[in-house]
Order: C-alpha cells, then sequence, then structure tokens
C-alpha cells in the first residue's frame, strides 16, 4: 500500500486531502500542529475501514520533521498542506514578526518537510504543495501573497531538479475556500467576498482535494512543475507570474 | 534634480545602475522621493534541494524578501503619488537549477511586487521588476551589465503612466529555450 503523508490535516482542506487519499487507497500519515484533533480525526477514518495514522507535528520544527521521516521511511506522496493565513494589512503597517511568521509556516515548513521527505524518496514519487490563487497578487496582503508565491517558485525549482529522480513536483492553488481561514473575515466581508466568486460562494475542500487526488494518482505522472489553479476559474484573465 | 534612493548598490549591477540613474539626472537628495530601486540580483550557487540548509533559506529570505520589505516601508512616507519602486531580481521566479531557496526567494520578491503595484495603484505609485539571467553566468559582461542598468532607468521612467506590475525579463530569451531542462 502506497504511502501519503498530508501535513495540516486535522481541518480545512488538509482534513479533506487526507480523507480523499485513504479514500483513494493510500496509507495516510495525517499531520498536524493539533496531535490531539489529528489523532482523533485519524481514528474516526479508521472506524470506517480507512487506513489512517494520526500524528502531531510542527512543520517548522526541523527535529521533529526529520524524526517522523526517519520512522516512516520511504514514502511515495507528501502533500504540504500546512499554513497560516495573515490578517490584511496594508504594506506600511505590515511588522516584521508578521511577516516573518507566515514565511516560517508557509514557505519554510514545506521546504521542511519536503526536503525530509525527497532525501528518503530515491527514484520516483510526488510532492504537491498547496499554495494558493493569492500568489498571482493581493492588495493588502503581500506578506501572504509573497509567501505563496515563494511556494510556486520553489515547486518550479525542485520539479526542474527533481524529475532526473522521477520525482514530480505540483502545486494547487486553491481560490476561496469554506475553511477557518475565513473566520479573519467579517460577515458582511465575508459576503461581499463571496458573491464575488464564480460560484457565489466559497468551494467545499473536497474541490480541492480532488486536484490533489488527481496529481496523486498513478496516470498523473507527467504532470510536472504545475499549478494547479482551483478556484472556479475566478482568476482567469489574470496575467500569470 | 529627481530624488531617488539605491538599496543593494554594494552587489552585482549596482555600480552600472547608480552610474546609468545618475546619467539620467537622478541624484540622492533630501525631500520627496521620486524613485526607490533595491537591488537584490540572484546568484546562482550548484547547490542540490537535497543539500540547501535552513540557514540558506533563512539567509535569501533576509536579503530578498524581508529586506525589500524593510527599504519599501522606509522610503513610502518619502513617496507621493508619481513616485515609482523598482525591484531587480533574476528569472528565478520561472524555476531553474542551482539552489531551490534562491528561487523560491526570487518568486516570493515578484509576488510580493505584484501585490504592492495592486496596493500602491491607489496612491499613483508604481512597482515593477527586472529579471535579468544569473549573475556571474557568460552572459555577465560589462556591456549586459550596462543593459540591466539602462531597463532600471527605464523601469523607472516618470512618463510611463500604465506600466506597473510588471515582470521585465531580460535574459536574451533564456528563459523561452527551456535550457534548464538538460540533465545538471
Amino acid at each position: 500500500m502506497a504511502t501519503a503523508v498530508v501535513t495540516g490535516a486535522a481541518r480545512g482542506i488538509g482534513h479533506a486531502i487526507a480523507g480523499r487519499l485513504a479514500a483513494d487507497g493510500f496509507s495516510v500519515v495525517a499531520a498536524d500542529i493539533d496531535g490531539g484533533l489529528v489523532e482523533a480525526a485519524a481514528a474516526g477514518w479508521r472506524a470506517a475501514g480507512l487506513s489512517v495514522e494520526g500524528v502531531g507535528l510542527d512543520v517548522r520544527d526541523r527535529a521533529a520533521v526529520s524524526a517522523l521521516f526517519e520512522r516512516l521511511g520511504r514514502v511515495d506522496v507528501v502533500v504540504n498542506n500546512a499554513g497560516i493565513a495573515a490578517a490584511l494589512v496594508g504594506l506600511a503597517e505590515l511588522t516584521q514578526e508578521a511577516l516573518r511568521r507566515v514565511f516560517a509556516v508557509n514557505l519554510q515548513g514545506t521546504f521542511i518537510v519536503a526536503q525530509e521527505a525527497v532525501r528518503r524518496m530515491g527514484q520516483g514519487g510526488r510532492v504537491i504543495n498547496i499554495a494558493s490563487r493569492g500568489y498571482l497578487g493581493g492588495a493588502g496582503a503581500a506578506h501572504y501573497v509573497a509567501s505563496k508565491a515563494a511556494v510556486v517558485g520553489l515547486t518550479r525549482a525542485m520539479a526542474v531538479e527533481l524529475r532526473w529522480q522521477g520525482i514530480t513536483v505540483n502545486a494547487v492553488a486553491p481560490g476561496m475556500v469554506a475553511t477557518r481561514m475565513l473566520d479573519d473575515f467579517t460577515p458582511a466581508m465575508r459576503g461581499a467576498l463571496e458573491a464575488r466568486e464564480p460560484s457565489g460562494a466559497a468551494a467545499d475542500p473536497a474541490a480541492i482535494a480532488a486536484s490533489v487526488s488527481f496529481l496523486a494518482s498513478a496516470g498523473a505522472g507527467f504532470v510536472n512543475g504545475q499549478v494547479l489553479l482551483t478556484d472556479g476559474g475566478k482568476c482567469v484573465g489574470m496575467p500569470p507570474l | 534634480m529627481t530624488n531617488m534612493v539605491l538599496v543593494g548598490a554594494e552587489r552585482a549591477f549596482g555600480a552600472e545602475i547608480a552610474a546609468a540613474l545618475a546619467a539620467a539626472g537622478y541624484a540622492a537628495g533630501d525631500g520627496a522621493l521620486d524613485v526607490l530601486v533595491v537591488n537584490v540580483p540572484v546568484v546562482v550557487g550548484a547547490v542540490r534541494f537535497a543539500d540547501v540548509s535552513d540557514a540558506d533559506l533563512a539567509d535569501t529570505l533576509e536579503t530578498m524578501v524581508f529586506g525589500v520589505v524593510e527599504a519599501v516601508q522606509a522610503a513610502l512616507p518619502r513617496m507621493a503619488a508619481g513616485g515609482r519602486i523598482v525591484v531587480v531580481a533574476a528569472r528565478g521566479h520561472l524555476g531553474a537549477w542551482g539552489g531551490a531557496h534562491l528561487m523560491a526567494g526570487n518568486a516570493a520578491l515578484i509576488g510580493l511586487m505584484r501585490s504592492m503595484a495592486l496596493e500602491f495603484s491607489e496612491r499613483g505609485i508604481r512597482v515593477n521588476a527586472l529579471a535579468p539571467d544569473f549573475v556571474g553566468q557568460r552572459w555577465d559582461t560589462p556591456a549586459a551589465r550596462a543593459e540591466v542598468a539602462e531597463a532600471v532607468v527605464f523601469l523607472a521612467r516618470a512618463d510611463m503612466h500604465m506600466l506597473t506590475g510588471q515582470t521585465l525579463l531580460l535574459d536574451a530569451a533564456r528563459s523561452m529555450r527551456m535550457v534548464e531542462s538538460r540533465r545538471q
């Protein structure tokens, strides 16, 4: 049974991805900074007959990530989903603390997990990084945008190098998804944002999990270095980065 | 006289950019700031992804992201409508071999630039990026460096009111030739 590691799997998009990959037949290691919550979720999946192990993990902690992959050995798929949103703030008011915090999780955490996984992959494997439609640019969110643009840049650079090892590296860029990240918005603002979505509403996390499922599937091995924008088409018309 | 600040004059292209800006009538001075140039070119190191250290990535972000934000924040209070910001990085945002940390930092900077262009458009400040090829490669001659500096002057022009949020690739089509596709 092929193994897939999913970070940030206790809630939201990561939860949907872990459940989807388990249903696809992977033995899933669901990691999250909230160990108790992800272990409870894993117990639920196991009760449904799926193979899921829940583990507490802070992706910023190099030693902890290294220890996890040392224990797991070779994994087939790693999904870098753990990420944080950032409150909307103009660049003039942006603090270095907020800037560094969003990079520590979204980029540096992704880098650490991807590197520890790839070091043990040998030939073949899939790395799937969850970016955001926002990587294309957004006013008032420069720090979040830059961190997600960096995830896409890392994805492309990894793909350039790792293709010789048969490892594909792709990104999925969701648009607005119904997760806790939307709690940062007031109900009025959230309603206004949802009205601008092609579907008129924030997407179900399952829609993002479907894109990840495709990139992890046997037939997608020739797709490499790509950003699979999964946003209902809202970003069509924007120039690519 | 047109007021400018050049951050990163000590890095590659810095001397040529300073000379080209001076020749175009720009000088560092007090009062309202017309142009900010942040020069953070990319020098590729032959580092495999598996060998990139946490410190390598942290150092890159310090220069290419956190430092750039600091430079822009320092300049903003002096900049009125009509101001221009130019960042000089490389074509690494498209993906290239030789240090995934540098390419991620480069991509972060382009994302930052596009966000600043959107945000600052309301106050009439334009933000663009120049993406030459990597420093120290075969193309990197005195004449080519002068061209990089001239492109900075172009992006800093006062009369290009619709030019913002753009990444100008200045790499003799190398990024179009899939030069990264050979086995490293």
